[in-house]
């Protein structure tokens, strides 16, 4: 009993310190919660083997008696039973697992959500059940809950890899290559998702949230999107600064005619205030952070594509007032 | 003089190393080429370990600006490389050619030219891996080098070209030493040695270098097809005319991991020679860990999907490499069993080197346990380029390789220089290392399970990543003293060291045989073998035959399977032409960074030093030196 008390406590103190956004233990999807429960088996496998051999090997070390009770052809028998032993665990370790993560039932065919790697940020596209293309945006992907999701998943630029630890394992996004992922969101919630595959300098703090809301919201918010920008009088002075320091060459924002420049491609800005999170789901959507990031971005995350863009106090000012304005 | 001090004295002559600098690079003598291999593995383990000691401090707190991205990712790429291509690769291969010769009861290895040869092509590709590091224009794209991020398009610098360099080099280096090992092992064995009788490391170095042979083709495709795409424009893996950027991950890992076993084995082998020695019994189970090492040889490329799980390659053939994947882990079972027994069947001696073993055994479970978990799909999809995957390996690579390593060299350090490295020293450099190793390892399992990727320079603060990290920094740098010990040992050895006699730990394979350090001709007569244990028989060793002459490098070529005689063989005697020819590759594979033309032109220049390499005049026949 106290052996087993001990052993809990241990357990828990190791696991509790699993804590964090991306904590995979905060499984809030089906597959996910396959692979916690996975997890623990493969641990008490693990840990049972590894008790085990310690055991023996440091029993073998040090035990005093040494007469020859124990012979070669006993050994023997024990590495025939320990061979079926472990062919048997290893089968059913692995046939067992096969089939789990798997995502739940969904039909085959239209897929509501592509979602493409860029260097280094999420570019995502919605489109409605009939598979006609809706809108665009970046870095913040919301889903409803309760259904599957059909996630397409492409890259064109270096490969990189999907992963919100919440929802499910990761799949990669390759150029020239088509991956699909379905989730599936049992309760409302925001998760954290970041890059897994490194894609080159700033591979570390390219992350994304996913928004998990109801299917009510989830049609509120697409249709939200769907709007283009009209353009309010009050932020006049914002909108030329956006045209005129060269926010607009990589940025777009839909009805404010003005076309971006393909080659340099950043994210689409149309619904930039209703995000919560700039820069790759780095800093808080805030005019503090919004402010730092436009006048120095190389500081905040070197090697990105986004060049520096002196302003004015004033220019500034009425830039992050519009921006922030774009719900 | 007597009969036999005239034939010490021949001997000496027709193997002498020539003196001065220009003499030292013409050495071709198996023993100076195994140890220069040695040290400079050693060397580079030691630089790259400071740059896995620069990266745990730029990851100690978050968001930390120790380093920026770029140079991180030029640190963090340098170190896998290193340790992989210029630490675990030559060190086991360095192993292999000191020991293997002495291990068989030859004199050499088979073809000594190739081996001065590989020597110098691995060096040059070492310090030029470094160099480039020093000039902060380092391959930055990964040990694993995925492409697109390593084409011209997306790296623009030279960095990927020293790479694809670097690579080339080992390939070359790695090919080389292979093959002379395959040739010496297969027909040099003293008389007597069957293929039943050779002892476990031999057989070890055997099946690793048949894996290089298998497994290194993979990789030079697609090194030089991805020089070729960075030099030419060929577009091999481009995938937006027509390329296919998958195409490397399967050339690379059909190498890659392999690469794994292949620094595996040899350490294996290394456990299985030390533990029996220490336990005054020989290996239980002999034959069944031969067996196993030959299987892991065979299923260990039967699994390099795995690492390509979330690529989105159908489910039944990720079904079909997951199996196999788990199923390395019944030889590795094999083996640890037999091990166990033969400590709990022995009288096990604690030395140092026993230590090293035993702490592997159980570190490398641990590890192994974890490989069998991300052999698994689903648990991989989740755990698949997260700090979790570092720890397994770290797991595998420190506790597989590097402490079985540093057994051997505990174990082998007598023969090699004559003096026994301190035991004091080395057992406080073993258990700093234990301890260090798992304080700084052991929370990246829980920081993976805490979504943290691997190869990020930095992470924010609200992660809550950093006290987890912080604690590995901290055992980094217990593990880092560790190895300090290490070379506090060996100074302190060269000076004040106890002298070791031929065989200080009453061993009973047949480099025991020849004097610690061994003579360059090692045996002054072939002994005739008749067990797996020589050394620990009744009887002296006698000499197989009768008359070989001694005033020119003679060996005895036997039969593969029996060992029966067969004839003998001449061996070419120093020449400087090994290191002209790595000079000419290197210019040639140097310079492509540069212009296409310099391999071109450096043609011309290896031509040259083939040329001189096989002009047809042959003093040593005569017993002359070139």
């Amino acid at each position: 009993m106290k052996f087993g008390s001990t052993l809990l406590l241990i357990l828990t103190l190791l696991f509790s310190s699993c804590v964090g956004e991306q904590n995979f233990f905060a499984g809030k999807g089906p597959q996910s919660h396959e692979i916690i429960k996975l997890w623990w088996t493969l641990f008490g496998i693990a840990s049972f083997v590894t008790v085990t051999v310690s055991f023996f090997l440091v029993r073998g070390a040090l035990k005093k008696n040494r007469d020859d009770s124990v012979n070669d052809e006993a050994l023997g028998k024990g590495l025939v039973y320990g061979l079926i032993g472990t062919i048997s665990l290893l089968l059913v370790i692995i046939f067992s697992t096969l089939r789990l993560g798997h995502p739940p039932e969904y039909s085959e065919g239209n897929f509501e959500l592509k979602v493409v790697g860029k260097m280094w940020w999420w570019q995502a596209h919605y489109y409605d059940p009939e598979g006609n293309y809706l809108f665009e945006t970046a870095n913040e992907i919301v889903i409803p809950t309760g259904r599957p999701i059909r996630i397409k998943l492409v890259s064109d630029t270096v490969i990189h890899s999907f992963w919100v630890p919440a929802l499910a394992g990761k799949v990669d996004m390759l150029p020239g290559r088509e991956n699909f992922l379905v989730v599936k969101a049992d309760e409302e919630g925001v998760f954290r998702g970041q890059c897994a595959e490194f894609c080159g300098t700033q591979h570390a703090l390219m992350s994304f949230y996913v928004k998990a809301v109801s299917e009510d919201q989830f049609s509120k918010w697409k249709e939200k999107q769907g709007k283009k920008y009209k353009r309010i009088k009050s932020h006049a002075l914002g909108e030329r600064v956006f045209i005129n320091s060269g926010c607009v060459k990589c940025h777009t924002i839909r009805g404010l005619g003005v076309a971006t420049d393909a080659k340099y491609y950043g994210p689409d800005l149309t619904h930039f205030g209703s995000r919560s999170h700039i820069a790759a789901a780095t800093y808080p959507n805030n005019k503090g952070h919004l402010g730092g990031w436009i006048l120095d971005p190389q500081g905040a995350k070197p090697g990105n594509y986004m060049p520096a863009t002196p302003l004015s106090g004033k220019e500034l000012n009425a830039l992050l007032e519009f921006l922030e304005a774009l719900k | 003089m007597t009969p036999e001090e005239i034939k010490i004295q021949e001997l000496e002559k027709a193997w002498i190393n020539p003196p001065g600098f220009i003499g030292w690079l013409r050495i071709v003598n198996q023993t100076n080429i195994g140890i220069r291999y040695i040290n400079t593995s050693l060397i580079f383990f030691f630089m790259a370990g400071v740059l896995g000691g620069i990266m745990r401090a730029q990851l100690a707190a978050p968001e930390n600006e120790l380093v920026g991205p770029e140079m991180f990712n030029q640190i963090f790429t340098v170190h896998g490389t290193a340790m992989m291509f210029l630490f675990a690769i030559p060190m086991v291969e360095g192993l292999g050619a000191y020991l293997v010769p002495l291990m068989i009861g030859t004199r050499d290895l088979s073809f000594p030219r190739l081996s001065s040869f590989s020597y110098f092509v691995f060096l040059i590709g070492g310090v030029t891996l470094f160099g480039s590091l020093l000039l902060q224009v380092a391959p930055n794209a990964g040990w694993f080098n995925y492409v697109p991020l390593a084409l011209k398009e997306w790296s623009v610098g030279k960095n990927i070209d020293v790479y694809a360099t670097v690579i080339t080099f080992i390939e070359i280096s790695a090919l080389a030493a292979a093959v002379e090992l395959i040739v010496t092992i297969l027909k040099q064995r003293a008389p007597g040695m069957s293929m039943a009788k050779m002892p476990v490391f031999v057989w070890s170095i055997l099946v690793m270098a048949f894996m290089i042979v298998f497994a290194m083709p993979g990789v030079v495709v697609g090194s030089v097809m991805l020089a070729l795409d960075r030099l030419v424009g060929t577009v091999f893996f481009d995938a937006s005319v027509g390329g296919d950027s998958l195409l490397w991950q399967h050339l690379f890992w059909w190498f890659g991991h392999p690469e794994v076993y292949i620094a595996f084995l040899p350490a294996a082998g290394v456990v299985s020679t030390v533990i029996p020695v220490f336990c005054r019994r020989p290996l239980y189970g002999h034959t069944a860990v031969v067996l196993s090492m030959v299987a892991i040889g065979i299923i260990s490329f039967g699994l390099w999907v795995h690492h390509m799980f979330t690529t989105g390659i159908p489910d039944q053939a990720n079904a079909f490499f997951s199996v196999a994947s788990a199923m390395i882990a019944i030889p590795s079972g094999i083996q640890i069993y037999c091990w166990i027994a033969t400590l709990w069947t022995g009288r096990p001696k604690f030395t140092t080197a026993l230590l090293w073993c035993m702490g592997f055994v159980i570190v490398f479970v641990v590890g192994g346990l974890t490989g069998v978990m991300v052999a698994s799909v689903p648990f991989d999809k989740q755990t698949h380029d997260t700090y979790f995957v570092v720890a397994h390996f770290h797991y595998v690579l420190i506790g597989g390789v590097v402490f079985p390593l540093f057994g051997g060299v505990y174990y082998w350090w007598p023969k090699f220089t004559g003096k026994l490295l301190n035991e004091t020293l080395g057992k406080w450099n073993f258990w700093m290392v234990l301890v260090g190793f798992n304080v700084a390892f052991f929370p990246m399992h829980l920081l993976g399970f805490m979504g943290m990727p691997r190869r990020i320079y930095t992470y924010l603060e609200e992660m809550q990543w950093g006290p987890l990290n912080l604690l590995s920094s901290i055992g980094a740098y217990v593990l880092t003293l560790g190895f300090l010990i290490f070379i506090v040992n060996i100074i302190w050895t060269h000076f004040k060291g106890e002298k070791a006699g031929p065989n200080p730990w009453n061993a009973s394979t047949l480099e025991w045989y020849a004097e610690s350090p061994p003579r360059n001709y090692k045996f002054l007569e072939i002994p005739q073998v008749n067990s797996l244990n020589p050394l620990w028989e009744k009887e002296e060793l006698k000499p197989a035959t009768i008359g070989m002459r001694t005033d020119r490098r003679e060996i005895l070529i036997t039969e593969i399977l029996t060992g029966k005689l067969q004839a003998v063989a001449i061996l070419p005697t120093n020449t400087i032409w090994p290191l002209v020819l790595s000079i000419a590759t290197g210019m040639a594979f140097i310079g492509s960074i540069f212009s296409p033309w310099w391999f071109v032109g450096s043609f011309f220049l290896v031509f040259l030093a083939i040329t001189g390499w096989f002009w047809p005049s042959r003093p040593w026949d005569e017993g002359r030196d070139v």
